[in-house]
């Protein structure tokens, strides 16, 4: 059976960053920008309703998937139908999902599911976190509960020092530098500078990357990202309302998705997270299956899960950019830069590192800028002559994985 | 209670605290004078407590002398916390039918809990151990110590295998109260109607500017040396180490007695040196490797969980019965052998990742391996209940283990290392049990890395 194409038709977010507002009201920011992409399409301003794109979605959104991990707890059980009703689109199908950091990836995914397996022609994918409202410690508490609680965690590890066991590791076993990590972080910077959306705004130097106060030896300040209040949100439409919308669509050409033992001790390996490559095959296998012909050298832009600079290294490695062990080298050459021109560009929206990393929005937000960047509305930070990109989003240590593939037009 | 077929000392071991403050430092601290003689002392570091202390010179104990874990005929614990301290031992040895003696209290106490365990050794039929310790970690905030106990309390623990045919024999035990209690021991001793005339040496645990006043008592009678001076006081601990320090330097044939007394109390134990016995004196212990610290550390460290242990808990919680569910694993490393593909897992775990298969066999780990990663948790990065760990000490280190037998396991690291200083990957660590927190007041144990020296 060849699965039914569907495509990204409209986009938005939320400003990243320490906002104060609520997740409905993140949920409603990121909604208008959605809004207003929607209402100059053509077959959507067609009747004479107060609000035309508003209409459309009462008319076809038949599900809508919210990725959240309810960090602080402000609205932990049933938060997807309060923000839908702060829409105005009470009384669609959703829910919440969650995968941890990759809890917006898999709305996507399922998103992406619902429309192709044809139940409905148009469903939503978002993803909003609150991370600000609460105290530091009340904090630590929710970064600290997407790991393995019993053992990992009762050996006093957290987040960022597992991302610097594998860092260590990578160290270890092929002589990765701090520099190269930090070739990460400035590259991310200097994209964040040009995305109005981003938290961080400003460019850092090596340097700065380098000296800045550790963390967990061996990951600096500077080398993990930062605690992030935002929303993000895409339509995915069936390939007939597609059609009806845009004239070039941004298909979701692949979709894949794995899962991985939790603890990181449980792992044969600590340098690379399997579920990164389990992930990207399988969104090439969907691909190919729904009629693209794609391989990994065909993407032009990837928004990668750089939680950690070592987290971008790893995605780098495992989904093919260059071989295991040499993301280092690979990164540092600037090969990943946006206007690099012998390799993809890596996390031209800043990434997690710079953009910021409102867990359950993230892989929702790499999405927003894929369609952004595909359908040529990414201003200063434009990768040019996008075609092909792919988000890559990661959950806990790398738990679970959520791979997509995306072409602009037909190929 | 003098027999000539009496048990005896068979081997002894000690471990002191794991941090070394001097005297001088703390005293400024604490705004008092440090007793006369004494340089520095040895304090439980923050995952250090009684149960700790006591586990390791017990669990070489047992290495040195070839007892199994489930080997012991009878325990003795004598220490302030001698019941919550023996309860742990027995999770350790995984023991539960183990028939114990707690002895809660001092250097007296202790003593009499001694000379009761020698006594009791005669007709035991297997191995007896007898464990006392001190610690200066708290984690009970009903608990406070005056300025001059923190100033002279050390932290140790010895552990003695007695029973029958034993290097070092019994041979009588006297207690005396009252004032003239230590005149009426030194009777005994010297002239009285046991023949005591070759009486060699006798010990007692006396801090340093108390010796030469109970050496004048005893009609200048010699006390065998005793590292009081590098120790501190070690409460129920103090007695049997001053005895150890003493048999370790003993020879064939001397009569030695170990001398316990207070302001009310002496009692005295004595021995018949057959031949000089299997034991790790204090001395020798103070060899170990340790952690030099501040006055104002040493203070922080010892009160670090008890500001903390009431309070509610703040990290990734685990209910207590889940966690002792675990503690075969956490402090035996019970895990498994798949029965399927005999691949060994630790953690314990409900179904085999390799082969999916459900069928295992107990599998008891070693404990060896080496660091296969290293992280150090600073400032501002420890969870919560962790918290107060990492202000003990500044930082923490996490290692991955990879245990000699093949599985991995994240473990803390402790000891020298517990700050994460020094660690690189492929260092040789063995799991030992330490404290991991405090919560809802009640101690959470689980194993740690300690580097070691090949």
């Amino acid at each position: 059976m060849t699965a039914r194409r569907v495509a990204l038709v409209g986009a938005g977010m939320s400003r990243f960053g320490v906002g104060g507002k609520s997740a409905a009201g993140l949920f409603a920011e990121s909604f208008e920008e959605l809004r207003s992409g929607l209402a100059g399409m053509p077959g959507v301003s067609d009747g004479d309703d107060a609000d035309p794109a508003v209409a459309f979605l009462r008319a076809h959104l038949g599900e809508a998937f919210v990725g959240s991990l309810s960090f602080g707890g402000a609205q932990l059980g049933n938060p997807a139908a309060l923000f839908l009703e702060h829409v105005g689109l009470a009384g669609v199908s959703a829910r919440r999902v969650e995968n941890a950091c990759a809890s917006g990836g898999f709305a996507l995914r399922d998103a992406v599911n619902a429309v192709a397996s044809g139940k409905t022609e148009l469903a939503l994918a978002a993803g909003v976190e609150v991370m600000n409202d609460v105290p530091d410690r009340h904090k630590r508490y929710w970064l600290g509960v997407s790991g393995d609680t019993e053992w990992e965690r009762t050996a006093g590890l957290t987040f960022p020092g597992v991302y610097a066991l594998m860092a260590a590791r990578h160290m270890h076993e092929y002589g990765t530098t701090k520099e190269q990590l930090a070739a990460v972080a400035v590259k991310n910077h200097a994209n964040g500078a040009l995305n109005p959306k981003a938290q961080f705004q400003k460019e850092v130097d090596e340097k700065r990357v380098v000296s800045a106060p550790a963390v967990c030896d061996p990951l600096g300040l500077f080398d993990c990202c930062s605690t992030t209040d935002g929303a993000a949100m895409v339509l995915v439409a069936s390939e007939k309302l597609a059609g009806d919308l845009m004239q070039e669509p941004v298909w979701v050409a692949g979709s894949g998705a794995s899962t991985d033992a939790l603890a990181i001790h449980d792992r044969e390996r600590l340098t690379e997270i399997p579920a990164t490559a389990r992930a990207k095959e399988a969104a090439l296998q969907d691909a190919e299956r729904g009629g693209f012909s794609l391989g990994i050298e065909d993407v032009d832009l990837a928004e990668v899960h750089d939680c950690f600079t070592i987290a971008e290294l790893m995605a780098v490695e495992g989904l093919g950019f260059c071989g295991l062990g040499e993301g280092g080298a690979f990164t540092k050459s600037g090969a990943t830069r946006r206007d690099s021109g012998n390799g993809p560009a890596v996390n031209p929206s800043g990434g997690l590192k710079a953009k910021g990393h409102p867990l359950g929005a993230t892989g929702v937000a790499q999405a927003v800028e894929v369609y952004r960047q595909l359908t040529g509305q990414a201003d200063k930070r434009q990768v040019r002559d996008a075609r092909v990109a792919l988000t890559h989003n990661v959950g806990g240590s790398g738990a679970t994985c959520a791979v997509h593939l995306f072409q602009r037009g037909d190929a | 209670m003098t027999d000539a077929n009496s048990a005896g000392v068979i081997a002894g071991g000690f471990r002191a605290g794991g941090l070394r403050v001097e005297a001088k430092a703390l005293a400024r601290v604490l705004g008092i004078q440090p007793p006369r003689g004494l340089q520095e002392k040895r304090v439980t570091d923050a995952d250090e407590t009684e149960a700790t202390l006591a586990w390791d010179a017990l669990s070489d104990l047992l290495a040195q002398s070839g007892v199994a874990p489930k080997g012991l005929a009878k325990l003795f614990v004598a220490s302030q916390d001698a019941a919550g301290t023996a309860a742990v031992l027995v999770d350790v040895l995984g023991d539960d039918s183990l028939d114990v003696v707690t002895a809660p209290g001092d250097a007296q106490s202790s003593a009499s809990a001694l000379a009761t365990a020698l006594h009791q050794a005669q007709t035991s039929e297997g191995p007896v151990a007898f464990v006392a310790v001190q610690a200066t970690t708290r984690y009970d905030p009903s608990v406070t110590v005056e300025a001059a106990a923190m100033m002279e309390d050390g932290a140790g623990a010895v552990a003695l295998l007695v029973g029958a045919d034993a290097a070092v024999q019994s041979t009588g035990h006297k207690n005396s109260h009252g004032k003239r209690a230590l005149a009426q021991v030194r009777k005994e001793l010297n002239g009285g109607a046991e023949d005591a005339a070759g009486l060699s040496q006798v010990a007692a645990a006396v801090l340093p500017e108390k010796r030469r006043g109970l050496e004048r008592s005893l009609g200048n009678l010699p006390l065998a040396p005793y590292s009081a001076d590098r120790l501190g006081a070690l409460g129920a601990a103090g007695p049997p180490a001053a005895l150890l320090q003493m048999l370790a330097q003993s020879k064939p044939g001397q009569q030695v007695a170990l001398l316990v007394p207070d302001a009310e109390r002496v009692q005295a134990l004595t021995f018949q040196v057959q031949e000089v016995p299997r034991v790790r004196s204090p001395e020798a212990a103070l060899q170990d490797p340790s952690v030099q610290v501040t006055g104002e550390t040493a203070l922080h460290v010892a009160r670090t969980w008890q500001e903390n242990a009431h309070a509610e808990p703040r990290g990734a919680y685990v209910p207590y019965p889940i966690f002792a569910g675990q503690n075969p694993a956490r402090l035996r490393l019970s895990g498994q052998k798949c029965l399927g593909c005999s691949r060994l897992l630790f953690p314990p775990r409900e179904r085999c990742p390799g082969c999916a298969g459900a069928d295992f066999e107990s599998h008891r780990f070693k404990g060896e391996g080496s660091v296969y990663s290293v992280t150090k948790i600073g400032t501002g990065g420890a969870p919560g209940e962790f918290a107060p760990l990492q202000s003990a000490r500044g930082a923490y280190g996490v290692a991955v283990v990879e245990l000699a037998e093949g599985p991995r396991v994240a473990a803390m690291l402790t000891g020298p290392a517990l700050d994460g200083s020094g660690v690189k990957i492929g260092d040789p660590v063995r799991l030992v049990m330490r404290l991991l927190y405090v919560q809802e007041g009640r101690p959470r144990y689980s194993f740690k890395a300690l580097p070691f020296a090949p």
